[in-house]
């Protein structure tokens, strides 16, 4: 059974942090909103390397952040059918 | 699949509303259905139909409504979330003696057994808080 993960805070807010506390193997983490400015420094962190790293376009392109090659953008209807794939999900805010 | 969406946040204060509003609408465009709209704590607000932007932005609410007219959806404001902030329908308003009912039209008053059943009946829950 996996999870969705969604984390919408800068590293300035501890749900990152707790979020990559409990994620496991073969769970996906979405950054969205302000949560995308972590989206460079969260390939270094040693437990997000099991999980599959998405940020949601929108959000990157609107704070002109560029991805590192490890996390995914993707767009709103890629975003519900990751929602559809995992069996349930937990938002981080 | 069936997907409800719950939302923390006001529209204005963060982006979360926004968000949820986003996904809603790509999951209704996907062809999922939405069992339930469900606006907790200051997500109220989203209900609140004098919430007036200027006219050159994005009016959140009014998008709100929209949405659940168009495609008849089920959405509920906890009701002691709403009164505590004002968001009242209009047989609250006459019960407490207030004198405006703010809430919209498309939006219903209800308690948290309806966020039980929805996650009890939907297949995914998701959900946008600030």
């Amino acid at each position: 059974m996996s999870t969705l993960h969604t984390v919408n805070k800068t590293a300035a807010d501890d749900a990152l942090a707790a979020c990559l506390r409990v994620a496991t193997s073969g769970d996906s983490l979405l950054l969205i909103e302000d949560g995308v400015y972590q989206a460079s420094t969260i390939t270094g962190h040693p437990q997000a390397q099991v999980l599959k790293l998405f940020a949601l376009k929108e959000d990157t392109d609107a704070r002109g952040i560029s991805l590192p090659s490890s996390v995914t953008p993707i767009d709103y209807a890629q975003f519900v059918e990751l929602a559809c794939q995992h069996s349930r999900s937990v938002s981080w805010f | 699949m069936k997907l409800t969406v719950l939302v923390h946040s006001a529209p204005y204060s963060s982006e979360a509303a926004y968000s949820a509003y986003r996904f809603t609408s790509s999951a209704l465009a996907a062809g999922h259905e939405i069992y339930r709209l469900f606006f907790y704590y200051d997500g109220v607000h989203n209900s609140n139909a004098s919430s007036t932007p200027p006219q050159d932005e994005f009016d959140l609410v009014k998008a709100w409504s929209e949405l659940i007219k168009t495609h008849k959806l089920d959405a509920i404001s906890c009701v002691s979330s709403a009164l505590r902030r004002g968001v009242l329908d209009p047989q609250e308003a006459t019960r407490y003696e207030k004198e405006a009912a703010s809430m919209g039209a498309q939006f219903v008053l209800s308690g948290l057994g309806q966020l039980v059943d929805a996650n009890t009946n939907s297949d995914r829950v998701m959900s946008f808080g600030a």
